[in-house]
This record gives C-alpha cells, structure tokens and sequence, in this order.
C-alpha cells in the first residue's frame, strides 16, 4: 500500500538546497529595498528627521505609525534578511569558504543595527535558531547586542582572505574582497560611535584599534557600500516603485529652509521645484512658488495638508532619489570622515577634527557630483566652515551630517538621535503617543505580543514602556 | 365517466379494520381516507389505473383497479417505520432507525423549488447542527457549512461532498479577503438542485469513518435522480424565475455632505478647492445652500454654485442596486424497463447580478443510467457536465469593490445616477472625487473578473451478485475540471496608473477514486441478521494552478498577454495567500491516499443494532514512518417500543443510541515535510533564492477526532409529536499546523502537529403534525436546534504558543485560536478602559475628550455562535402548500470595516449626533494624580467620531452578529387532474417563492450580520460588503 507514495509526496516545485550565490543575491537585494522602502525609511526615518514630509496621509508625519509597519520592518529583517545571511555565515563554515562566512557576517551585522537601532532591545543571541528548537528567542540588552556586533565585524575583517575561495552572487562589491574588509572595519566605527554616549570606554577601545592609521576604511566615494538597482521590476529602487503609484512625499520645510540658508548646491538633487503656485490666502499663502524650492511643515492635519495647497505647488523629492536605478545607500565615505572628526573632537585620537569635517563634506559633495568650484564656494562659507571644538561638535557635525545622509532615513534618525543636532521642531500636530516629542524609537511588532509575549514583556520591563518615547540605551541625550 | 369503487383496509397482523388509510388514485390528487372501521367509498374517473393505499407507519401498497368496484386489502406494519432508509456512508441504503449516530435529509423538491443558485446555501435552517454561511449577495458567491462546529485551527471544516457514492471537490479558489480580491464560489455549486434526489448529512465522526481523511468534518451525501426506476417515457420541465435586490445596506446618514470641519467646495476633486480632496462627509449640512460642486455646470470657465441638497435616503438603494434576475429552464427525459433505464437532463441557469455588470450563468447536462446486464451482473453510470461563466465583481476593502466607496469615503450628497450618466455618456471615469476614487461603473464596466470553469463528474459502477447475499462492486469516479480565471484592470485616472493590466489565472483539478467493495447481507439465524463490507479505495488528488500578469500593455483596451509591453511576471493581481514573490507557492500540488476498510453490523430481531468501522490509510502527505494509520468506529442502537412490544401507548417509537468513533487526517496541504528555498525573478542576470518563511517539519504525524454521541429518538401520538435529540463531544488533537513564531527566530511560521480542540453540543430536532394524516388540512412544523461550545484547549505541550491567526483584517484585526477561548477569536485593539473602581469599565478620554486605544490587544468577540436554529411551518390543503421557514443565529460577533470607516469619514447614520455644537463623550478623564473624573471636554463630531471609529481601535466597529432571518416562503399548488386529464400532460404544479426575505431582527446597523469575504475559516470581519439578497420569484414544473 506504500508503493510510489514516496514519489508523490515528493515536493516538485522547490528546492530544498540552496545555492549561497543565490541566496546572498537575493538578500541583498530584498533587504536593501526593505531599508529604502515605506515603513521604515519613507514613512518612518525620513519624515522623523524631517528630510521628508507628507503632502497627504500625513498620519505618520504626525508620528502615527502603522502596526503593520513595524511587523513588516521586523518580520522583513529577521526572517528574509537575518536568516538568509545567517545561513551564509554557517555555509561558510561548512564548506570552509571564510569569504562567504565574512560576507554573511558583515550583512548580518548591518541589519542587526537597523533593528537594534530602531527598536532597542532585540532578539539578538536566541534568534536564527529556530532549528534548534528556539521558538521564542529571548530579548538582549541593547548594549550587549552592540558588544556581539562590533565582535563579529572585527571577526569578519580578520576572515578576509583576498586568495581565498570566491564569492558569487555578490551585487554590492562584486566579490572584491579588500571592499569587504574595508566596510566591515568602517561599520564597526559607526557601530563604536554610536555608543559613545552610553559605554564611552568600550568607544575608545574600538576607535583606537580602527582609526590606528593601519586598518584598511573607506578610502573614497568608490569604496561606499551601496546597492544600485535596475532599470525593471522587481529589481527597481523602491521609492520609483512607490511613485508609481502614490504621491504622498514631499521634502519638508526644514530641509529646504536650512539648505537654502547655507546655499547647499546638493538642494537641487534633494528636491525638485514646485511645479505651481500654493494658497495666495489663508495661513498658508506666499508668493508664487511656481520654480522654487517650497517644501511642507512635518506633521501637518489632514485639513492643513489639504489647505497647504494643491499637490503641485509643494517641492517633490529630488528626481535623483526616484529614478528606478537610484542607489541604495548602506554607508559612505563621507560618514566615516565625520566619524573621524568627531573622535578627534571628543578626544579619541589626534588629529585636526575641522580638516576631517572639511573632508567629509567634500565627500558628500563628491557623491552627488557637484564641481570643484561648487565645492570651493560652499566651503567657503563662513556657516560651513567652522572650526571644530569639543564644545560644538555635536551641532556642526550634527547639521553636515543630517545634510549628508538625507535618504538614508534609518541611520540619519540613529545621528539625529545621537548628537540631537539640527535642532528641529517636532510635528506641529503630533499624535499623543509622541508626548510632543521627536519619537526616539518604533514599538515593538504587535505579533510578538502573542508569539513571543514572555520574552517581549521582560524587555519591555527591561527597557521602559513600549512606546515612541521611550529612549534607546545609546540615546543618552 | 366516474365510477364508484369502495373496500376495507385491515391490518393484516390482527384483520382489524384500520382507519386514517389514504386511498389516493396513483397521479392525481382524488382521493378519500378510510372510516373508523377501514372502510372508505372512492369515485375515480375512468382513465384510473391503479390505487394507492398509504398510512404512516404501514408499507404502502399500489393495488390495479382494472374492471373490480370492490376493492379490500391488507396493510402490513412498515418495520422500516416511515420508511426510513438513508443513504449512508460508501452509497449504502441503511434503515435509519438501526443506526447508531444522528443523519437527516433533505429531500429534491425543497431544493428545486425553492432554488438557490449555490445549492448549499438550501441546507440553511433545515438541518441541526449545521450552519450555513453565505460570502455576500454577488452572483455565484460561495457559501460555508459547518457541521457541530470548526474541529480544525487551519485546515478545512467543512464536510465532504459525496454523489452516489462519488467524493467530489468542493475547493474554493477565491482569492477575496479583506483585502480585496474576487469570490469565485465553490465547488459544490456547480451542484444543479433538479438532478437531486436527496441529500443527506451524516453529521458525526461515526457516519463518516469510512471516508478516511475527508469525513471528521462530515459528509453530504447527495443522490441524484436516476431513470433505473422509470417505466416507460417520463418528461419533466420546470422553470423558475427569480428577482433579485439588495436586502438591506448600512444604515447612511442623509443630513451632510462632502467635506471636513463642516466646509466644501468643489474645484477638482483633488484639494483645489475646499477640502474637495477628502472623501469624507464632515462637510456642511444640506440646506439647499449654493456650493460649486462636481455636477455643477461650468459656465465661462467657471463653475457655478448649485443647490446643496441630499440624494435622498434610499439613492444607493434604489438606484445603485439593479434587480438581480435568475432564470433557471430544466428539462429532463427519462425512460426504461425492468432492466434498464436512463435519464437525461439539461439545465440552463442565467444570473444577472444586483452589481451592473456582474453575472452568472451554467450549463449543466446529466446523464445517468444503469442496467441489468444479466440477473448477476449490474451496470450503472453518471455523468456530469457543466460549464459555468461568472462576472464577478471585487470584493473587500478595494478600490476595486465600488462599496468602498459607497458605503465609507463617500460624499453623501452624491446622487448616483448622476454617476452612471457621466459613464455612459463617455465621461467613462468622471468621478465626485478624483484624489482616491474611480467612478463604481468605470470599475463595474471596465476592471472585470471574469472565470469558466469546465467540470465533469463521472462514475462507473459495476455490481454482481455472487450469491443472494455477497455482492462485489467495483466502482471509479472521476471529477475533472479546469478553470480559468481573467482580471482585467483598465487604467485608473485615481492613480499614477500609466497602462491597463491583465492577469490569467489557469487551475486543474482532479479528484479519482477507484474502488472494491464486497458487501454481505445474511440473516445468520431467524432473528440475527449481519450486514458487513469490506473494500479498498485509491485516492488520487491533483491541483495544477498557475497565474500570469503582463503588468503593463501596449495597445490600450487589448487585454491579453501578447499585449504585455513589459516581460510577463506569475502571480500578481490575483495576490494569493499561500504565494512567494507574488506567485504560488506550489503550482503542482500531487497526493495519493490507498486505504482499507471494512464495516459490519449485526441487527438482532431488528430492534438491537451493534455497528462498527474500521480504516487504514497510507498518505504520500505524511513522512514515510508516519504515513500509514488506522482509525474506527463503533456504534449502538435499540429501538424501545419495539424491544418492549410497545404498541397501544401514546409513545409510538423510541429509540436510544450510541458512539464512539476515531477519524484520522494527513493534513490540508501537500509538501509540508521538508524545508524548501523558494526563487523569484532575476537580478539582472543573477538568480535569486530565498530559504521560504516557514518551517516544515519532518516529523509530521496524522491529526485525529475523537468523538462521541449518544442520542434518543423519541416519537408519540401515532408518530405526530416527534423529538430527536443529540449530545456529542468531539476532541481534535495533534492538528497539523502553520503556527506564527517570531520572526526572530529565522521564520514566521512553523508547521507542527500541535493544537487541541474540542466541540461539544447539543441537537435537537422536534417534529410536530397538529393534524392528523387523514385530515385533508395538513400542518407540519418541524424545528431544529443546536448549541456548540467550542474550545480552543491547547497548541504545543510546552504550552508556548498560545494562538493562531486564523485570518486578518486589512486594518489589524485578527480571528485568531487562542488558547482557552472559542474558535474565531476577534483579536485586536480596544479602548482604554478603566480596569476598576468607581468607574470600572468606562472608556478613559484624553485631554480633548476623546477615545484611545488600549496599547495592550484583546478579545473583542467571536466569530462562533453560541446556538443556532431553524423552523419550518409546512401547512398543506389538497393540491396547495404553503411552507415558510425562519432561522436564527444566538451570539458572536463580527468586526466592519464598512462601521469602522464609515463612522470614521461621517458617513454613517450612527455620525449625526453632536454634529452641530460638538459632543461631551461619555467617559472619564484621568486627573493628574491617577484618578478619574466624568468627562467635561467638549470635541467636534469630527474628531470624536474619528477617534472612535477608527483611531482608538476596533472596539467601536465589533457588532452583534445574532440575527432572526425569514429565510424561506414557499407556496405551491398542484393543478387538480381534472384540468388536465385528457391531455398528454401528467402533472402541472406551481409555486411562488422567495428567499433570504426579511431580515426579522438584527443588530448590525443594516449589515447582514451573515458575511464573509470567502468560506475560509476566518469569518467574522466584514468589509463593504456586498449586500445579500432578497430573491422572490415563481416555478412551474410540468410533468409530461
């Protein structure tokens, strides 16, 4: 009675093996996309940091955020980022391929810190192992998440074997190993920075061995670790693919208000021009904005979005940002010379902190193509050229820093965060859970109430209430 | 010319005289009853045959007249009492009344004629214990049955279908849920009533044993009508035409209009004007002010102020619901001998939909048939074909369900035939709002969803009688078909939209069973008798389904994939649940199930019963350790009066039964063993892989039902009074499951065995005739009533998991299992609530007096009734009937999105108050110390209604789901004979009929508390529903 039921039970339309230059293809693709899609980068970081606004649907700008953004946020990363690179990791070891084994730690370790970075405390030494029968992962403490993370990149820079095997399947370096290290030691500086406030000792442990002169960092704009899409769907950026269909965003009044101040040459590529004229009465009248630069006060009611004038009349995102093959942005050479500035301001090492800044801004410029004479004028600037102190940092890297990572809406949120500079008003019209107060981080998804409900509650007591309000461990300020 | 025959009817068991007997001439309705003595006298027209002579509890007896004018005749008990035969599991005609376990039938004349077009749906009220849920009022929407309550936390509830023997398919391929998406129906209903005979629903665990894998949920068993009992040429016609209309539609508000904070003007639909963006109705109060608005004339450019007025309270009503009108035209020829016979019958069936636009329509041939090819050997087959076609329109929270915007984000001063008028006047897409909303007859028109599907449904059964006693059957069914499924969506002006799109959806299905049967009958002594079956069956499943989109065409209008102007992508529109990268997961879907069985029962002198079964399945479903299991039954029966020779008693018949049963299951899906990494398109060049987000397990085990059911039948009065009743318990254990795990773990589900639940119940049937049967005034009632607790008692063992989403909504509202609670749990955000004290319970305001959200989720309700029942009142007088039957719902509730947003956006009735001058909520507020006081803040209708409806969560959209429902009236008359007699005509009965009447009693702020998106099992979330409807409509049968 058993004869051919094995045949027929026999799946016929999946692999049940994988090929790791498919899968870090595809996790790298899908989870890129996910770090520049709705929930976390163009309804979540951009609008907190006030990059962009919303024209309408401005419930999130007023910091109502969706439950099935951070389910989608959490549920994306750990279960289609997480996993895959962790399987990379494990099949490095396996078939004793320590490039892969460092290519899957690194990526892992990336969006470990975007989760970590949004949501605080996160499954971080349970999770991955539900093979292992670990079904409710237990909660780390932010601090620890960060000691694992910053572990496993200096592991990851230690397992680069420029004549090991190769890497296939690898759409953000190509396989080129030296790239590899150079990212993995540059985000463990981001990684080390950003703890500085919260475990400064643990900082200036970490920095000393990076910023020693040896150890191999982003040396230009080629080195950044970026992800260019296509020209197709699925393969496009996804801020194209939203445009497809809706036209919510704009930029926000706060960028272009601080750009045009400071003559940034970058304002054009952030932002397009108003394409009409706004309300010539009422609260929101001005003049033509026909041309201009005219971007939207966050967190504005629906009424005031709808009285703020018709969809043409407000400054759309830059179109650099909305073309399908528009870059995804994991981490710049730029970001590493404000990271250089500010461990020399804070006393790390030595060095001139206001040549880095100069540096960093020159690589920023660099990045979206400005000339050398563009560069020159705006360095020139007395409200740019500043001299770095102890006493300033924290706003004159804080201001260049919130310009240079416009779009990366994740880590210019952590920054924001950090060095709580620019200074920016809140949402003029918040909802009460932000106790009119930037939100400082995202609520846990509400599945893991059910699925996972002892192991959130004792983060929760952990770590405060599971509200927007509620600050990181790093967040000390 | 008349003739007078008279006789005496005795019972033959004493020759006394026996009264009440129907003397009928064979065909028509002459007739006469016998006196008090048996005597009767009878004046019958000269073309009578043959005389019928009928008395319940008596077997019926069919004597010639030929040239005698005195006819006497002896009436023997009928031991089969009312002559009871079901027709059980396997095909078998077993005598109801040895029978351990609870079965009731529905016979073909209450489904032809008072005709639903989804033949389930005809079962609701009639049966206890098995609930019946409609999806909605669109043209060929599915319906859900539910026999003694949901045993499965995932897989399916409901019963097997099963014709002459034949297990069919009864798959829903609907892909509507909350989040839009098209109901394709279900399977069954391409069931046509008029080749039913009857149906039978074999409720318990005991019933259905011997179908293995598919029958712990129950199983239909339909017999068709056959020609094997015809003699000579019979001609049947009969056609019914019904109308359709919405039954009832939310309750809307008639006073404001378009807008917010009370203003509107309107320059372009898009926020030119004032507030002429939102789809909200917080604008200014009909008052026959002059506003611009989007029918307001443009004179110079300019468009001019026209009166502010309401369409009226029933616009939508009248005017956007069309009547629905369902022809059904059947025609049935059958013919035969002692031998052999056939019947043939063909059955068109024409839906047009309540919905513009929308449509059913069938095709149904028959042929069954059967010989006596010698006194050993039978043959007998019955094939079935239909070719169904559907227009159907979206469904759930869409912008292609056009009730999206109807119901909720609707400017209330819209009158809709001003709509229709832009449409077909070649404005196609000219809409009151040109921000979120298409025009509903642009979407109506132009984005259509339209399916076929192909089916047969064939077996051949070959019987020969190796002695009197021993049969051998050899049987194999068929039941094939393809469907094939085209959404088109033209451009949408709402959107960025550039190109019309295009998806087609291509599903196979094959379900075959082969089978051997050898069946004994054998009085082994004088008074005990054994009745015993031993068989073997092959069970071969397959699904092939595949979907292809061209997401962009090149030639506008033209929708077909050679249009595409981009590379095709699989998956897409039609956005499946069980999909990866848009596409489905497994297009090959294969399964094979070899099973032995066997069943016997022993009778003795025909009043005590002892049965059992047992079964062995092997399923390519399970791992090869698992894969073989074995399950049975074992049931009971004495039947009292007779055990204690009961006759002169007011208590005429009485019965006490009992079972236990086991019923194993290889879990819903196939290929739920082995981990799998899934592939997507390219990147670029590069192939992609993902590991799939779910956890299989290779350590699966078959689920099992425990059940049991213990029942008496009891009937008094000479069988007038009856009451039947049944208590049963069932226990699901180790469910094969896909449970949600955090994501952090490295997947979002896991399959395990896992999950524990347990239903119990009561039934009860109660059958009352005040009349007597002599009397020519008849009246049956018959009631039905069942209560089914359900729990949900466990998932795993080490109790971590602790619920299962069974379905969401769009907007975060689950139906979940939770552990300790009923099944169709409604999980989800409520209000803030004060837990104690003083003000226990009342909802804690913010500063600006208006509701919030409790941060932590509950149990806002459920999905699962606490009883349901139904009664049927049947009143007969001579050639004419009159029935009607009402049926209810007790308890449960469901969640609206239609409440949730249209109180959200003022469009509903419930937004009125406090409109002018705002309101002071009930509630309290917190004082700074952590104590509360009755609210004192006053806040605009518009935001307190938004926080209500919407934004403090789902607590203020969860309504009452129990409703009193006149299901059914149904009045019929048989032409007398002595119209027709002399003519070639036989018969000529019609009837009026009307369905889904008159919603008695509901609490559902005009909903039909009797929704769905689908017959999954997550019920109990409604989404601008489309309205269920009110059918009234006349048959005629002619009988040639």
């Amino acid at each position: 009675c058993e004869k051919g039921l094995d045949a027929i039970g026999t799946n016929p339309n999946n692999a049940t093996v994988g090929n790791p230059a498919y899968v870090l293809t595809n996790a790298q693709r899908s989870n890129v996309y996910r770090l520049f899609d709705i929930p976390v980068n163009q309804d979540g970081g951009l609008l907190i940091v006030q990059h962009w606004a919303k024209a309408q649907y401005t419930e999130e700008d007023r910091y109502q955020f969706r439950d099935g953004s951070y389910q989608s946020i959490w549920d994306g990363f750990y279960a289609n980022g997480l996993q895959d690179f962790n399987y990379l990791v494990k099949q490095g070891e396996t078939t004793n391929n320590p490039n892969l084994q460092a290519v899957g730690l690194i990526m892992r370790s990336y969006f470990f810190s975007v989760l970590t970075d949004v949501y605080g405390d996160i499954p971080y030494s349970q999770a991955l192992r539900l093979q292992e029968n670990i079904i409710t992962p237990k909660y780390d403490r932010q601090e620890d998440v960060y000691k694992g993370l910053l572990a496993d990149l200096k592991r990851a820079s230690s397992l680069v074997d420029a004549s090991g095997s190769s890497v296939g399947g690898d759409i953000i370096y190509g396989g080129d190993m030296d790239h590899w290290k150079r990212f993995a030691n540059s985000l463990r500086l981001r990684l080390a920075m950003r703890i500085s406030d919260a475990n400064e000792a643990l900082t200036r442990t970490e920095v000393a061995e990076l910023l020693n002169g040896t150890t191999p960092l982003f040396r230009n704009n080629a080195d950044n670790a970026e992800f260019v899409f296509l020209a197709a769907t699925p393969n496009t950026n996804p801020i194209y693919e939203n445009r497809l269909t809706r036209d919510d965003h704009r930029v926000s009044r706060s960028l272009t208000t601080v750009l045009s101040r400071l003559n940034d040459p970058r304002l054009p590529i952030y932002a397009n021009p108003a394409e009409c004229a706004g309300p010539k009465t009422g609260n929101f009248a001005g003049p033509d904005s026909t041309g201009l630069y005219r971007g939207i006060p966050n967190g504005l009611t629906t009424a005031n979005a709808n009285a703020f004038g018709s969809l043409c009349s407000s400054s759309k995102v830059g179109s650099y940002f909305t073309s399908a093959e528009a870059p995804g942005v994991l981490m710049t050479y730029a970001e590493v010379l404000f990271f250089k500035a500010e461990a020399i301001a804070r006393g790390y090492i030595t060095g001139d902190a206001s040549a880095e800044y100069r540096n960093a801004i020159r690589a920023s410029l660099g990045q979206y193509g400005i000339d050398a004479a563009g560069v020159t004028a705006y360095l020139a600037q007395p409200s740019v050229n500043r001299t770095i102190t102890a006493a300033n940092y924290r706003e004159v890297i804080g201001t260049q820093k919130w310009i240079a990572l416009y779009g990366q809406g994740v880590e210019a949120w952590s920054e924001f965060r950090r060095l709580d500079y620019p200074r920016l008003s809140p949402a003029k019209s918040p909802a009460a859970a932000a106790a009119g107060k930037f939100p400082v981080r995202f609520r846990y998804p509400t599945n893991e109430q059910s699925v996972n409900a002892a192991s959130r509650a004792e983060a929760v007591a952990r770590q405060g209430a599971d509200v927007i309000s509620t600050k990181l461990w790093w967040d000390k300020f | 010319q008349d003739r007078a025959i008279s006789g005496r009817v005795t019972d033959r068991a004493n020759g006394q005289g026996l009264p009440g007997v129907t003397v009928l001439v064979k065909g028509t309705t002459i007739g006469a009853s016998t006196n008090s003595d048996g005597t009767y006298t009878l004046s019958v027209p000269a073309s009578a045959t043959t005389l019928s002579f009928t008395s319940i509890g008596y077997v019926s007896v069919d004597r010639p007249i030929g040239t005698a004018s005195t006819i006497d005749i002896g009436l023997s008990a009928d031991t089969k009492q009312l002559g009871e035969v079901v027709v059980t599991a396997l095909g078998r005609e077993e005598q109801k009344k040895s029978l351990g376990y609870a079965v009731q039938d529905v016979q073909g004349a209450e489904l032809t004629q008072a005709r639903e077009t989804n033949v389930v749906n005809s079962l609701a009220g009639r049966v206890a214990g098995v609930q019946i849920s409609n999806s909605t009022g669109a043209a060929g929407s599915s319906s859900r049955i539910v026999i003694r309550g949901p045993k499965s936390v995932q897989g399916n509830n409901q019963p097997l279908f099963v014709i002459d023997g034949q297990p069919i398919d009864n798959s829903s391929f609907s892909n509507s849920g909350a989040g839009g998406g098209i109901d394709y129906g279900n399977a069954a209903s391409d069931l046509n009533p008029d080749d039913i005979e009857s149906m039978t629903v074999l409720k318990g665990a005991n019933a259905t044993a011997l179908y293995g894998v598919r029958g712990s949920n129950g199983v239909v068993v339909i017999t068709t009508k056959s020609g094997r009992k015809a003699r000579g040429l019979g001609i049947s016609l009969n056609s019914t035409t019904s109308f359709e209309s919405a039954l009832t539609i939310p309750d809307l508000q008639n006073e404001y209009g378009q807008g917010n904070n009370g203003e509107f003007s309107y320059v372009d639909g898009q926020g030119s004007g004032v507030n002429d963006g939102s789809d909200e109705s917080w604008g200014p109060r009909f008052n026959g002010q002059l506003i611009p608005q989007y029918n307001s004339p443009v004179v110079n450019g300019v468009r001019q102020a026209t009166p502010w007025v309401g369409p009226g309270k029933d616009n939508l009503k009248k005017h956007f619901f069309e009547t629905g009108r369902t022809l059904t035209n059947n025609i049935a020829v059958s013919g035969g001998n002692e031998k052999a016979g056939v019947r043939v019958s063909f059955t068109n069936l024409d839906s047009k939909g309540i919905l513009y636009n929308t449509y059913l329509r069938r095709n149904t041939v028959n042929v069954n048939g059967g010989a006596d090819i010698t006194s050993k050997f039978k043959v007998s087959t019955n094939i079935n074909y239909s070719e169904t076609r559907g227009r159907r329109p979206g469904q759930g929270y869409d912008e292609l369900n056009v009730m999206q915007q109807l119901y909720t984000w609707y400017g209330r001063q819209v009158d809709v035939r001003d709509l229709k008028n832009y449409y077909e006047s070649g404005q196609r897409n000219y809409n009151w709002n040109s921000n979120y909303h298409n025009n509903p007859y642009f979407v109506l028109g132009e984005a259509t969803n339209d399916d076929q599907r192909d089916r047969i449904i064939g077996n051949l059964t070959l019987t020969y009688a190796l002695t009197d006693w021993l049969n051998l059957t050899a049987r194999t069914t068929n039941d094939i078909y393809n469907q094939f499924n085209q959404r088109r969506v033209p451009i949408e002006t709402i959107s960025n939209d550039v190109q019309d799109d295009y998806t087609e959806e291509r599903i196979r299905v094959l379900e075959r069973n082969t089978e051997f049967l050898a069946t004994a009958n054998r009085n082994l002594t004088e008074d005990i008798n054994l009745d015993v079956l031993l068989g073997a069956n092959r069970r071969d499943a397959e699904l092939d389904r595949s979907q292809i989109a061209a997401p962009e065409l090149a030639v506008p209008g033209l929708f077909t994939l050679g249009n595409s102007a981009s590379p095709l992508v699989t998956g897409n529109n039609f956005g499946t649940s069980n999909s990866n990268n848009g596409g489905i997961l497994n297009p090959v879907q294969n399964r094979r199930v070899n099973s032995v069985y066997g069943s016997g029962r022993i009778g003795y002198k025909n009043w005590a019963f002892l049965g059992g079964s047992y079964r062995n399945d092997w399923s390519s479903n399970l791992p090869a350790n698992a894969r073989s299991f074995g399950y049975g039954s074992v049931d009971a029966s004495v039947v009292l009066t007779d055990a204690f020779g009961i006759t002169d008693s007011p208590l005429s018949f009485a019965k006490i039964r009992a079972g236990i049963a086991n019923a194993g299951n290889d879990g819903t899906f196939a290929y739920q063993t082995q981990d799998i990494f899934t592939g997507g398109t390219a990147f670029g060049t590069d192939p992609v892989q993902t590991i799939f987000n779910t956890s299989y397990n290779p350590n699966l085990k078959p689920e099992n039902t425990a059940s049991y059911e213990a029942g008496v039948e009891v009937r008094f009065l000479k069988d007038r009074i009856g009451l039947d009743v049944t208590g049963y318990k069932t226990v699901t254990t180790d469910q094969i499951i896909t449970v949600l795990t955090s994501a952090s773990a490295g997947y979002t589900s896991k399959v395990l065995n896992a999950g524990e639940v347990t239903n119990q119940g009561i039934e009860a049937i109660l059958t009352v005739a005040p009349f007597a049967a002599e009397s020519p005034f008849q009246w049956n009632i018959t009631a039905n009533f069942a209560a089914n607790r359900n729990r949900v008692v466990k998932f795993d063992d080490e109790g971590l998991i602790k619920n299962f989403v069974i379905g969401s909504s769009g907007f975060n509202t689950n139906i979940e299992a939770r552990v300790g609670e009923r099944y169709g749990a409604i999980f989800a955000t409520g209000f803030l609530k004060v837990p104690d004290g003083q003000y226990a319970g009342q909802l804690i305001l913010d500063a600006n007096g208006l509701p919030q959200a409790d941060p932590t989720r509950r149990t806002l309700g459920y999905a699962t009734p606490d009883w349901i029942g139904g009664i049927t009142n049947r009143f007969g007088y001579k050639g004419m009937e009159l029935s009607f039957t009402i049926d209810t719902r007790q308890g449960g509730e469901f969640q609206s999105e239609t409440v949730m947003w249209g109180t959200y956006a003022g469009s509903l009735a419930n937004t009125l108050e406090g409109r002018e001058g705002g309101l002071v909520a009930a509630g309290v507020l917190r004082n700074a110390d952590g104590s509360f006081r009755p609210n004192d803040v006053r806040a605009t209708a518009e935001d307190y209604y938004k926080a209500y409806g919407y934004i403090a969560g789902r607590e203020g959209s969860v309504l009452d789901a129990s409703f009193v429902k006149l299901r059914e009236v149904r009045f019929g008359y048989q032409l007398p004979k002595s119209l027709i007699e002399g003519t070639f005509v036989k018969g000529v009965g019609v009837s009026f009929v009307g369905r889904n009447l008159w919603l008695i009693k509901s609490n559902a702020m005009g909903l039909d508390p009797e929704t769905s998106f689908n017959n999954g099992n997550a019920q109990g979330l409604e989404s601008t529903q489309i309205p269920s409807v009110r059918s009234l409509g006349f048959n005629i049968n002619v009988t040639l």
